[in-house]
């Protein structure tokens, strides 16, 4: 599998849908069984509920911590000796709801907190990964720090501007890109290193600008669909590396409105058992 | 297995697994000799861990080399073991650095088991791994690899069957350099602005949510199992009297091979770089070299003769670091370079201390001005000016990294800068 996403791009570096992360459909995410299962009993949970997915399927109009984000907001806070501790986290979560944070989401964190919203603010505009308003599906950043700089950071930099039809920070016309330069990602090795969303990409040259947009391109409308509620078995749903593609994105009752809350239904959580087991979930092979 | 960066030379103790993703399981972990040395440590009283690791003669490995062993014996010796923290530092955002994210992507359980034997030896009932938050990939690795602890009972109330509780929590940051310092660190775990703490109180005082803490690096707790298991003497049979074992070296920049190799410290850097990593890219020359991360001094070519230990590099005027090691070639443009990494520091710097939010935005903007064009002869000394006002000037060391690789590219690339000035001023080079 690691060739054939090599190939893609033809980048031995490409990190692509690396790890754990690509045979999770949205559902997944979305739900709480994934994120933070509480091990032994009555123990506070140990793994995070908190990883600050940056979902396509993002309302920026939704109520925060509802449902199972009700469920994930509780996990976090029980993890800290002092309420406050799960701010970052909890301001994470917000931005995977509503795909940016807001004064109004700020007030709301501040709320379930017991802080004032001007505190949370201060503490939120310090950190650079809360998008203070809406961005593009994929948000690109482009890091052009010293050791990517030296390969050609700049340059793979513009060329993501070009091929957006974008300028730095501003969302695309057809709203799916915003490019951002990014400081040091932590992948010096590989330059240049890109992170679009969630995912790394390494080793990107100019050339390769292009198909990456296209790919992304093609995932968008694929990943925007909410996913089935009924599942493939664990087997099927190893296709580690790619989109998984719903059989009937448009099921009765799937569709998601603006008047209903697609996160307020605890229904939509596939059951524990759809999740591959851990030992055999697809893993990225050394190619980075 | 098929990881891209192996080089004969290397000893590879904490890499020893890198691109294995068996390695990665909780049964893969134990088949290769995992938790035994948790197992060990659990058994044992608190300071005989500590003696073991102060033997050991390891130093962290998040850039300041302090001895850990030391650093643990800080810790108040109260057996209630209600109240201490122990905080595992996976904030890698120095530029140049990128082994912690490797070791997390790969041996997410030699971290978590080196984490809970720190805890033990501490006295912590509490581990919380600060990752930052554009690590999702390790950030999930390492979930996983904690719900299969919690799951297989090694972890939590009752861990290894040992009737000790300690339970594991990872914390994702948000995007901020400065969350790499301690006590940054800590304000940020407890969910406010990342700045830095006037320091004493020292964390082993007054740490994290007001209780004694200790905080280490990825890769310094990564060593601890290999060092349980094997003996301090093992451990020093690599490296140097005063900086023994081994250490990834993040080599960057124009290099034929880059990537992380792990080798003993005192290694030579010239050997590092022309035979490790196969010398300068595409036939080219050296110019520079940075050998511990964009926050140190950097080295002209003629300096590279130098031993990778802590002392020898601190004898050539700059520091190991992380041992980020950025390789520069002799078509790069150093001002630029210098500018960026300027840059990089004025965007992150935290804003408390006012030597450092007004000295790192006043650097950028007169390289700035150099690079384009429109220098003038008093900037050298200007910038060399606002560099010593920065040093030594505030609470944390922010302001002094960014001081530093400006002031020795002048000390060594002057004409470079004039060059540039000179252009500039085309009557001020005539006199």
């Amino acid at each position: 599998m690691s060739e054939q996403k090599t190939t893609v791009l033809g980048n031995p570096g490409f990190a692509g849908e690396t790890g754990d992360f690509s045979h999770l459909s949205e559902a997944d995410i979305r739900g709480s069984a994934y994120v933070g299962r509480r091990p032994p009993e009555g123990r506070e949970a140990g793994a995070a509920a908190s990883y600050p997915y940056q979902l396509l399927q993002k309302d920026p109009a939704a109520r925060l911590f509802e449902g199972p984000y009700r469920e994930r907001a509780e996990k976090i806070k029980s993890r800290y000796p002092e309420p406050q501790g799960a701010l970052l986290p909890l301001l994470n979560l917000a931005q995977e709801i509503r795909g940016h944070v807001d004064a109004e989401a700020m007030a709301t964190v501040a709320e379930e907190l017991d802080l004032s919203p001007t505190y949370v603010r201060g503490v939120a505009t310090f950190y650079t990964m809360y998008n203070k308003q809406p961005v593009g599906d994929f948000l690109i950043q482009v890091c052009t720090n010293v050791a990517c700089n030296l390969c050609g950071g700049d340059e793979v930099m513009a060329e993501f501007l070009k091929a957006a039809g974008t300028e730095s920070g501003e969302i695309s016309f057809d709203g799916a890109f915003t490019v951002i330069e990014a400081e040091c990602l932590g992948a010096c090795g590989f330059p240049t290193a890109v992170q679009i969303n969630e995912r790394y990409f390494e080793n990107v040259t100019t050339a390769e600008v292009p198909a990456i947009l296209e790919q992304l391109r093609t995932e968008r409308p694929i990943r925007r669909k909410p996913a089935p509620v009924d599942v493939k078995p664990p087997e099927a749903r190893h296709g580690a590396g790619k989109v998984e593609v719903p059989d009937d994105p448009g099921a009765p009752g799937e569709t998601v409105g603006p008047e209903s809350n697609p996160y307020a239904g605890g229904d939509r959580t596939p059951p524990a058992a759809a999740r591959p087991p851990a030992s055999d979930r697809p893993s990225s092979e050394g190619q980075g | 297995m098929a990881y891209p960066y192996r080089h004969e030379r290397e000893t590879r103790v904490l890499s020893e697994h890198f691109g294995d993703p068996e390695a990665r399981t909780l049964e893969g972990w134990k088949k290769r000799g995992g938790y035994a040395a948790l197992k060990t440590a659990l058994g044992m009283a608190p300071n005989e861990v500590v003696d073991i690791v102060k033997n050991s003669g390891l130093r962290g490995r998040g850039g300041a080399g302090f001895p850990t062993g030391v650093k643990w014996s800080f810790m108040p010796k109260d057996d209630s073991r209600q109240s201490h923290y122990f905080l595992i530092n996976a904030d890698e955002s120095e530029p140049g650095a990128f082994k912690d994210r490797e070791l997390c992507r790969w041996t997410p359980h030699q971290l978590i088991e080196g984490a809970m034997i720190g805890a033990h030896a501490i006295r912590a009932k509490h581990v919380y791994i600060y990752i930052r938050g554009e690590f999702f990939e390790p950030a999930q690795i390492i979930g996983r690899a904690i719900e299969e602890v919690y799951a297989a009972g090694i972890a939590g109330p009752d861990a290894m069957g040992s009737g000790i509780s300690i339970d594991v929590t990872l914390h994702l940051g948000a995007g901020a350099y400065i969350c790499g310092e301690e006590t940054a660190l800590m304000n940020s775990l407890e969910g406010r602005r990342g700045q830095p703490r006037i320091k004493p109180p020292f964390p082993a005082v007054m740490g994290a949510f007001s209780k004694p803490t200790t905080i280490n690096n990825v890769e310094t707790v990564c060593a601890v199992p290999h060092i349980i298991t094997n003996g301090a003497d093992w451990y020093r049979q690599w490296g140097t009297e005063k900086s023994p074992g081994t250490k990834l070296f993040n080599m960057s920049g124009h290099l034929v091979r880059r990537g992380n190799f792990e080798l003993p410290l005192g290694f030579p850097l010239k050997d590092l770089i022309y035979d490790v990593c196969g010398g300068i890219r595409d036939g080219r020359k050296l110019k520079a070299v940075i050998p511990g991360g964009s926050s140190v001094p950097i080295l002209a070519a003629d300096e590279i003769d130098i031993a990778m230990d802590y002392e020898s590099v601190a004898a050539a005027g700059t520091m190991l670091g992380t041992a980020s090691v950025i390789v520069m070639d002799d078509q790069t443009n150093m001002v630029k370079q210098v500018r960026r990494m300027v840059e990089f520091y004025a965007h992150e710097s935290c804003g408390q201390c006012t030597p450092c939010r007004e000295g790192t935005q006043w650097l950028a903007r007169i390289l700035r001005r150099i690079e384009d064009g429109y220098g003038r002869q008093e900037d050298l000394d200007q910038l060399l000016e606002i560099g010593t006002n920065m040093t030594g000037t505030t609470i944390c060391v922010l302001s002094d990294s960014a001081a530093a690789p400006v002031a020795s590219s002048i000390a060594k690339f002057k004409d470079e800068y004039l060059a540039l000035i000179r252009r500039a001023e085309p009557a001020a080079a005539a006199v």
